[in-house]
């Protein structure tokens, strides 16, 4: 117990350096929080995506019958008619489509010979689409009845078009299960959630496994009345609950502040999410006991920790989701454990019904995450040996002397 | 001498492992991560087929219209369905199940009806593309009843080419990789932090034992200081402009025409990242480790904020709470890269260069203050 308690008061120590990632993850987190969707629809709604018009003709019953169209059918955002806001909008898909009324619009629709709107939107995405073929579907409408009913005012004509375009095609939300599906909230933060669960691991369990490999402190344990088994189960129980602590924090972090959305979610698919981030632990611990033996100061062991977490979480799909990589880098990313625990975490927040052939995806992943951290973690113990071995076992290792 | 400290100041730069590892391999790992794993973002949203199943029962076989509507937008070069046709409803949910399909269609009543899982937008172009079929038919039904006009007439003039035309406002088109590359050229100029920590801990007696041996040289001291840190940016711009080469070179980002104010704003940011470095190492008594934490978490922090991990929050950052982004130097410097690319003005463009000198400014003052007329009684 003294190498397990040593480790605590080592941590203890620089507790400081550990809360300062922890509470910057948290707030990134909080940070995407506030920008993500928290509804969760049990029934139908379409999607709304945000569009603009910009009016450069009057106001008429035409144009208003348009806005009232496309209200109902997506979300309007308003931006001043200067070129740099509807530029930034357009960059950061603030809009996702810009419809530009030109002067004299009106007039020429009523005479007959049109002018063209100008849209602007990231062409060829699927929302840009969507909302153009809405806004031609209005003008086509306002078209034929003016041309069946040129006696008609603008008014009537609006009215008639919007009364066509009124009508809908029932949508059946087929549900294979009576619970709720886990919100977006949630599924982001268990995908963010592997980042933060490497850089913390292995910050944890390197701090500590760098110092015990300290020239001076290792020669030192080697003649102390200790075994090299009783130093071992020391650190071994150091990392248990350093990566149980860790588990238990960032999912407890993630799971309050989703709480809301969680209402009425079926609990065992929360319960898989928990094991999922718990293997996924498991592995983060290998591969700590991997790294100990390539870390040699404090500034390498940030540069590999960063470097290794935001590497694995960009190849796995922390931040951006795997159908989002190209093929051959998918391939590539299926060699990683992130990859496994992402595609677990999909699988479960898409589960539609609990049973063996829709369980078995998960189940899989399961199985990829803990063979990843068995074998890595023979990898540590085949490189442990071979490094204490070695004379050079008792290399430069430089961490600060704590005092 | 000064020439001397400066060229020696550049060697020892060069020489430590640990600021290396952070501000030239950290980077350029970094860059070729994101080349990899945003190679295929642009091309995310864009719409593809929609696979989507429709139910052969007598009713919808009997319906030539509407098989006639389906086979038109199914076509593979140009339309957006990928029709696959189920004998009954139960194969069609089966497949839906299966997530083979995004939804499937069959007909009641004259009227088709939609069956999917999911509120995505795949099934609302779907829902949008039935709507369409179900107002036109009844549009036309409804014409002909009220004797208005033939058929023939009422579909002509639902046949309009395109009511809009694309416009593009900006030299460059939209795009979330290259966002990326400016908040990572914004992470390594605030990395200048690490020069900056090696600088003042070079100078301060009571953070080295170079610096007791350099307080008591014979050099004044404000001219040491000012080489020292010169030469610390000479080797950090050195790192950027070996990123800028790879990044344009070798990955093939586009920064936009103009290089050179790239590079500028390369350089005003590798100024504010040393001078936030220096700042954080001469105000704190704090370890080595604790130093490296905070340059680090600071830095990660606004590169997220300037939207190096989530796309786009910088802006709704800067949207919702305008302060905090004016005041994150790494949007800044992402901003500044941005405006040349997008922009064809460089009013914004000075004004983030004006933001970063002025924060590189009070670090620095700050910095002076308390490297200025050190006395120590022990060390």
């Amino acid at each position: 117990m003294k190498v397990f308690k040593a480790s605590l008061l080592i941590l203890r120590r620089r507790a400081a350096q550990v809360a300062v990632y922890f509470f910057m993850f948290t707030a990134m987190f909080i940070i995407i929080a506030s920008f993500t969707s928290q509804q969760v629809a049990t029934d139908f709604s379409a999607v709304r995506p945000s569009f603009t018009v910009v009016n450069r003709d009057q106001d008429t019953p035409l144009t208003d019958g348009l806005l009232e169209f496309l209200r109902e059918r997506g979300t309007e955002r308003v931006f001043p008619d200067e070129k740099k806001a509807l530029q930034d909008a357009t960059f950061f898909h603030a809009t996702e489509y810009i419809l530009i009324i030109p002067e004299g619009f009106d007039q020429s629709v009523w005479s007959g010979s049109p002018l063209s709107l100008e849209a602007v939107s990231v062409p060829g995405t699927g929302k840009s689409y969507y909302l153009d073929s809405l806004a031609n579907q209005y003008w086509n409408f306002v078209n034929v009845y003016h041309k069946a009913n040129p006696s008609l005012s603008r008014a009537d004509i609006s009215e008639m078009a919007l009364e066509a375009l009124s009508m809908e095609t029932s949508v059946e939300m087929v549900r294979f299960s009576d619970s709720r599906p886990i919100g977006e909230l949630y599924e982001s933060y268990n995908r963010v959630q592997s980042y933060i669960l490497i850089v913390l691991t292995l910050l944890c369990v390197t701090s500590i496994t760098m110092s015990f490999r300290r020239p001076d402190l290792h020669m030192r344990n080697l003649c102390a009345p200790i075994t090299t088994r009783q130093k071992n189960l020391g650190l071994f129980l150091y990392c248990a609950l350093v990566g149980f602590i860790v588990w238990l924090l960032t999912t407890a972090v993630g799971f309050f502040v989703s709480l809301p959305t969680l209402q009425g979610a079926d609990g065992r698919l929360v319960a898989l999410l928990f094991l999922n981030s718990f293997l996924y632990t498991l592995t983060a611990l290998s591969i700590a006991m991997l790294l100990n033996y390539f870390i040699s100061n404090p500034n390498t062991q940030n540069a590999i920790v960063n470097f290794l977490g935001l590497a694995l979480s960009f190849l796995g799909g922390a931040f951006v989701p795997l159908e989002f990589l190209s093929e051959g880098l998918r391939a590539v990313s299926r060699f990683t454990p992130v990859y496994w625990y992402s595609e677990a975490v999909s699988d479960i927040c898409r589960l539609t019904v609990l049973n063996k052939e829709s369980l078995a995806p998960v189940w899989r992943s399961f199985a990829m995450e803990l063979a990843f951290a068995i074998a890595i973690l023979c990898l540590a113990l085949a490189v442990g040996k071979s490094k204490n071995k070695a004379e050079k076992s008792f290399g430069s290792i430089r961490t600060e002397i704590e005092m | 001498m000064l020439a001397n400290i400066y060229w020696k100041r550049i060697l020892v730069a060069v020489r430590n492992r640990g600021t290396l590892i952070w501000t030239w391999i950290f980077p350029l790992m970094m860059a070729t991560l994101f080349y990899f794993a945003f190679s295929g973002l642009n091309e995310a949203e864009l719409l593809k087929n929609i696979p989507v199943g429709i139910v052969t029962s007598d009713e919808y076989k009997n319906d030539t219209a509407f098989q006639t509507t389906l086979t038109s937008v199914s076509d593979p070069e140009e339309g957006f369905l990928s029709l696959t046709e189920y004998d009954t409803e139960e194969a069609a949910k089966e497949a839906l199940k299966g997530g083979e399909i995004e939804g499937f269609i069959h007909l009641e009543n004259g009227s088709p009806n939609l069956s999917v899982t999911k509120n995505e937008l795949n099934q609302t172009i779907l829902k949008s593309f039935l709507d369409q079929y179900v107002q036109m038919k009844h549009t036309v039904v409804s014409l002909i009843e009220e004797g208005v006009a033939d058929v023939s007439q009422i579909l002509s003039l639902f046949e309009t080419e395109s009511w809009t035309e694309a416009l593009s406002l900006s030299k460059n088109p939209p795009s979330e990789t290259v966002s990326y590359f400016f908040a990572l050229l914004a992470m390594v100029c605030l990395y200048g932090g690490f020069q900056g920590l090696d600088s003042v801990s070079y100078l301060q007696a009571n953070l080295s034992s170079m610096g007791i041996r350099r307080t008591i040289s014979p050099v004044k001291r404000f001219p040491m200081v000012v080489f020292d840190l010169l030469a610390a940016l000479t080797v950090h711009m050195a790192c950027l402009l070996f990123l800028l080469a790879y990044l344009v070179f070798i990955l093939d980002v586009d920064f936009g025409a103009n290089l050179l104010p790239v590079i500028v704003t390369c350089l005003f940011g590798s100024f504010l990242g040393l001078s936030f470095g220096a700042f954080v190492t001469a105000v704190s008594r704090a370890k080595e480790g604790m130093k490296v934490a905070v340059i680090i978490t600071v830095s990660l922090t606004c590169s997220f904020g300037a939207g190096m991990m989530v796309s786009g929050i910088n802006y709704k950052i800067a949207q919702t709470i305008p302060l905090l982004s004016w005041l994150n130097p790494a949007a800044r410097i992402s901003d500044a890269l941005y405006c040349l690319y997008y922009y064809d003005g460089y009013s914004q463009y000075f004004l983030n260069l004006g933001i970063l000198a002025v924060m590189a400014l009070v670090f620095s003052i700050i910095t002076a203050f308390f490297l200025r007329r050190q006395r120590y009684e022990s060390i």
